[in-house]
Parts: structure tokens; C-alpha cells; sequence
């Protein structure tokens, strides 16, 4: 149960299935390279974590619930797009971020290390994966109409602002863990390659909705070669 | 045979010809026990129809005298309602001095209507006159100020204005009906309603739909749960004229089989004239409201939308 090599791979597969099917609504709502961003958001977080010598991915997650919260109220308050909004909140954190997190851990808070994950760690991750994939699962149909139209979705009974909440949440929990798998700089390729693959290869949603099968088996190379 | 209190009555013909002779007066043709219903209008060149097998002919509009197989009716347009619908039309929606503002700006402010069991109701006004604000206040969608009540229990229906449909948008027709939780054997008889028969057309993605056929959808999406309210904003914007014309054909037909109160947003005032029992003209505040035909003229037009509106009459040929 213990063995590195099986936890890693476990880590890996739940953490990608979770991202994955989380990715495919940041996909289908054009806003693929916001997790990407967000990985850099988490940055001055890990850094502190660092610091602290507390868990990277409870300081990621700090920050990145801060983040969040910024960027969806300046997106409330403002007129500006959420595109904007994040690049903002993205390269002001990335700037603190280097200016913070100490050198020699700079590499592996940037690129991770899924190799060095310890049980406790490695069961709250599934917990978490789950918890986001449950939590996608009851927001995906709602999601889906308002990238229709926010209107219909609204006559609809589906409040805007609480489902685009719950959407960021979803996105700070995965990306807050996924930091510690693949680094903040590569944690945007967990939700967007599965769904981009998933896309070559089906034309409809509910077949799109399964891009966890990518992730899991690029999880699985991606714990062998740490191992190697 | 002479029969005043014929209007809106059905009438089953034998094969023959039927003949409209007065101006003006509009019938529909439907064959028994099919769905296909073919306006005809008096004014269209061609006034004579050879009737084929077992047709049934309903008062459309317009007043006027129509020549059957053994027999010519008065068509009266004022005349009463059919038993089925004998129970005097009961108000949907009663708007109260309703405003809007928004950040200090007055979009509109004071508006008083009303909308009763089948009536359609025009919204008529210039660019930025509030059109589209007004349903979505009376949607709840924007704060507002002032009354909007419902009858209880009043479903309401909502096809908002230009969707921009993201191509890329991975949903089918099916997948979209599915959001409403509707089930594909309904699916397929609302589609049907607004004229897609196409068995695998359920199974199309919806960014690859013309904008015509997305219309249709959306109408068709507006009537899962059987609303007793439509609220329809701009439904012929980028259509072409053909398609505006069966949109148009297509939402009288369903507001006569559903008993749909309609509210339309529009600039087609040949729409307005046809199809509207009132009109609300909004410029800020209510320049008019009232049955089109009494309230509607170039002096109006003129206020509401600056000088040189002028109406040609809508000629079908």
C-alpha cells in the first residue's frame, strides 16, 4: 500500500481523472489556459509553504482561493474580460512567487515531483480528486447552458454567479493538488491535453466528458518515469 | 348558405374549389388528419383552389366572404369564439410602473400593460429603446422597480435574441433538450412542431445548425413544460426572408394550438399589423399602447422613430 511507486501512480491517476473532466468545461468554455495560469497564481503560496515547512499544496491552495476570489470579483465589479482579469492577478503572483520561493527548491516547485508523496498526502488527494469530480458532475449541465446562453441558463433557475463560484473552487482544489504532480508551471497540461484529446476524438459532450481514460494512462507514464 | 357566427369555425369541404372573395380575408387550408396548414390570402394573386381530397378550411384573419363547395360564408373577424374557448381570455401578466435604471441612467420608467390568455403583445421601438431590457425584467433578470404579476402557476417561456453559438460547443440537439431534462420521444415531437421532421436531426451538433434551424430549436426548447407565457425577442434577426416568414407562419400556428400568450419583440411592423392583438411602443416611456390599428400612425412612427418611417403593406406573392 506504501510502496512509492504505487502511490504516485494512484495520486497520478485520481489527480488527472479529476483534472481531465474538470478540463473539459474549462475547454468547452474557451478557457483552457486560466488552470495554466492558475498553477502560477499558486506560486507565492508554495513558496511561503516552503518557508513554513508546512505542505506546498496547503499554501497553494491559500493563495489560490485568494486569487480566485480576486479574480472573480474584480470580474463582478469591473467590465474587464475574465482573460484580462487573470492575467492580472497571473503575472503579479508569478513576480512575488520568484521573489519568494527559495532557490533551491525553485525547480521542484515549478516542474513537481509526483515521486515524493507520502500516504497521508496521497489519500487526501483521491479525497479531493473525488470530491471535484463530484462537484463537476453536478455543475456540467448548468455550465453547459450558460456557455449556451446566461440568459436561458438563468430563466433556468441557474444562478450565474454561485455556479461560476463552485466552477473556481473546482478549479483552485485541483489545481492546489495537481501543483504538487506536475510543478505550477506544467499543472495547466492536466486539464487541458486529456480534453483536447478527448476533443480529436469525439464531436459530443457526453463522450468529451471522458477524457479521465487520457489522463489516467499519461499518469501512469508519468509515475513510471518518475520512478526511473 | 349565409352564416354570420361561422368565424374561426371549421369548415369540412368536400373536393371542389374554394374561391375568397373579398380582399383582405385570410383561411387556412388543412388536409384531415394531416398536419400541414397552408395559409391563403384573398389578396395573394391567386384566389381559387382546387380542393383534392377532404380539407378543412379555418378563418385566419381579415374579413370577408369565401365561396365553398355548396355553400359562401361571411368570414367576420369579430365574431365570437368558438365554444372550445367560450371562457372570456383571463390576464397572464400585469405590468405596473416598471423601470429600469441602470447606474442612474433611466432605460424606461412607468410602463403599464397588460397581457391576457392568447394575446400577442408587440413591444415595438428603436435601437436602445429597452426592448430587450424589458423581458428581461419581466424575466427577473435585471433589477427593476414597479409590478410585475403573474397569474399563479404561470410557466413562462423565454427565446432570447441572436444566440452567438460557440461552433466548437460540443452539445447535440438531444444533449441540449437533455438540460431540461426532457426525454427524446419529446424531443422529437416538439421538433416536429416547429416543422423538423429529421429523424437523426436530434443527433446533430448544435454549432453545425443554420441560424434559421438554431431558431427553431430554441423555440422548440421554449416549449418544453408547455408554457402559458412566450417571451420572444427579435426571432427573425439574421434570418433570411424565407425563413422570417415560416418563423412568423410557424409561431401563429403554435400560439393557436398551444393557447400561448406571446410577447414579440420586433421591428416588423407588417408583423405588428398581422399578428399583434396590442402594441407597446417604447422610446424611454410609453409612447403608445393599444390595438395597432387604432394606435399606429405615421405621426407615432415619426415619434418613435425619428422621420421617414413609412409603412408599405405586407403583400404575400
Amino acid at each position: 500500500m506504501t510502496n512509492p511507486f504505487f502511490l504516485s501512480l494512484m495520486v497520478g491517476a485520481f489527480v488527472g481523472g479529476a483534472a481531465g473532466y474538470l478540463g473539459s468545461l474549462m475547454v468547452t468554455r474557451k478557457m483552457a489556459l486560466v488552470g495554466d495560469a492558475l498553477g502560477h497564481v499558486a506560486l507565492p503560496g508554495m513558496g511561503l509553504a516552503l518557508l513554513l515547512k508546512v505542505d506546498v499544496t496547503l499554501g497553494a491552495f491559500v493563495f489560490l482561493a485568494l486569487g480566485i476570489l480576486l479574480i472573480w470579483r474584480l470580474g463582478e465589479k469591473t467590465s474587464l474580460s475574465s482573460e484580462t482579469v487573470v492575467g492580472i492577478v497571473f503575472v503579479s503572483s508569478l513576480a512575488m512567487g520568484f521573489l519568494i520561493v527559495p532557490e533551491p527548491e525553485l525547480l521542484e516547485s515549478l516542474i513537481g515531483d509526483i515521486g515524493k508523496v507520502s500516504f497521508p498526502w496521497a489519500l487526501v488527494s483521491v479525497g479531493v480528486s473525488i470530491g471535484v469530480a463530484i462537484l463537476v458532475n453536478r455543475i456540467y449541465p448548468g455550465m453547459m447552458l450558460m456557455s449556451i446562453s446566461v440568459d436561458l441558463a438563468s430563466v433556468e433557475g441557474i444562478a450565474a454567479t454561485r455556479y461560476n463560484l463552485i466552477y473556481l473552487a473546482a478549479i483552485a482544489l485541483i489545481v492546489s493538488i495537481g501543483v504538487k504532480v506536475t510543478g505550477s508551471l506544467l499543472v495547466g497540461a492536466l486539464v487541458i491535453i486529456p480534453p483536447a484529446t478527448a476533443r480529436m476524438i469525439s464531436r459530443i459532450c457526453s463522450a468529451m466528458a471522458l477524457p479521465v481514460w487520457p489522463s489516467v494512462s499519461s499518469a501512469a507514464s508519468r509515475a513510471s518515469s518518475c520512478r526511473a | 348558405m349565409r352564416c354570420k357566427e361561422c368565424a374561426k369555425r371549421r369548415h369540412r369541404l368536400q373536393p371542389g374549389t374554394i374561391e375568397l372573395l373579398d380582399r383582405g380575408l385570410c383561411v387556412e387550408l388543412r388536409e384531415i388528419c394531416a398536419l400541414p396548414i397552408r395559409p391563403y390570402q384573398a389578396n395573394m394573386p391567386k384566389t381559387c383552389f382546387v380542393i383534392c381530397s377532404s380539407w378543412e378550411v379555418r378563418h385566419a384573419g381579415g374579413e370577408g366572404r369565401a365561396r365553398y363547395p355548396g355553400a359562401e360564408v361571411m368570414m367576420n373577424a369579430q365574431a365570437p369564439p368558438p365554444a372550445t374557448s367560450a371562457a372570456a381570455a383571463e390576464v397572464v401578466l400585469q405590468v405596473s410602473h416598471l423601470g429600469v435604471e441602470f447606474d442612474g441612467k433611466v432605460i424606461f420608467q412607468d410602463l403599464n400593460f397588460e397581457l391576457r390568455d392568447r394575446e400577442t403583445l408587440s413591444i415595438l421601438g428603436p435601437n436602445g429603446a429597452g426592448k430587450t431590457v424589458l423581458l428581461r425584467a419581466l424575466l427577473g433578470l435585471v433589477p427593476c422597480h414597479g409590478q410585475v404579476s403573474c397569474r399563479a402557476g404561470v410557466r413562462i417561456g423565454y427565446v432570447p435574441q441572436r444566440v452567438p453559438l460557440n461552433k466548437e460547443l460540443p452539445i447535440t440537439v438531444a444533449d441540449f433538450f437533455g438540460m431540461k431534462r426532457t426525454s427524446l420521444k419529446d424531443v422529437a415531437g416538439l421538433l416536429s412542431q416547429v416543422g423538423i421532421t429529421d429523424g437523426d436531426f436530434p443527433q446533430r451538433q448544435l454549432g453545425i445548425l443554420s441560424s434559421g434551424q438554431f431558431q427553431r430549436v430554441l423555440i422548440a426548447w421554449a416549449l418544453v413544460n408547455d408554457p402559458d407565457v412566450l417571451l420572444f425577442d427579435e426571432p427573425t434577426a439574421g434570418i433570411d426572408v424565407g425563413g422570417e416568414e415560416t418563423i412568423h407562419t410557424l409561431l401563429q400556428r403554435t400560439q393557436r394550438e398551444r393557447r400561448l400568450a406571446l410577447i414579440l419583440v420586433t421591428h416588423d411592423l407588417s408583423i405588428v399589423y398581422g399578428c399583434a392583438t396590442n402594441v407597446l411602443c417604447l422610446n424611454n416611456r410609453t409612447f403608445c399602447y393599444g390595438p395597432p390599428k387604432q394606435i399606429l400612425d405615421p405621426n407615432v412612427l415619426q415619434g418613435i422613430y425619428g422621420s421617414g418611417v413609412k409603412f408599405y403593406e405586407h403583400t404575400h406573392d
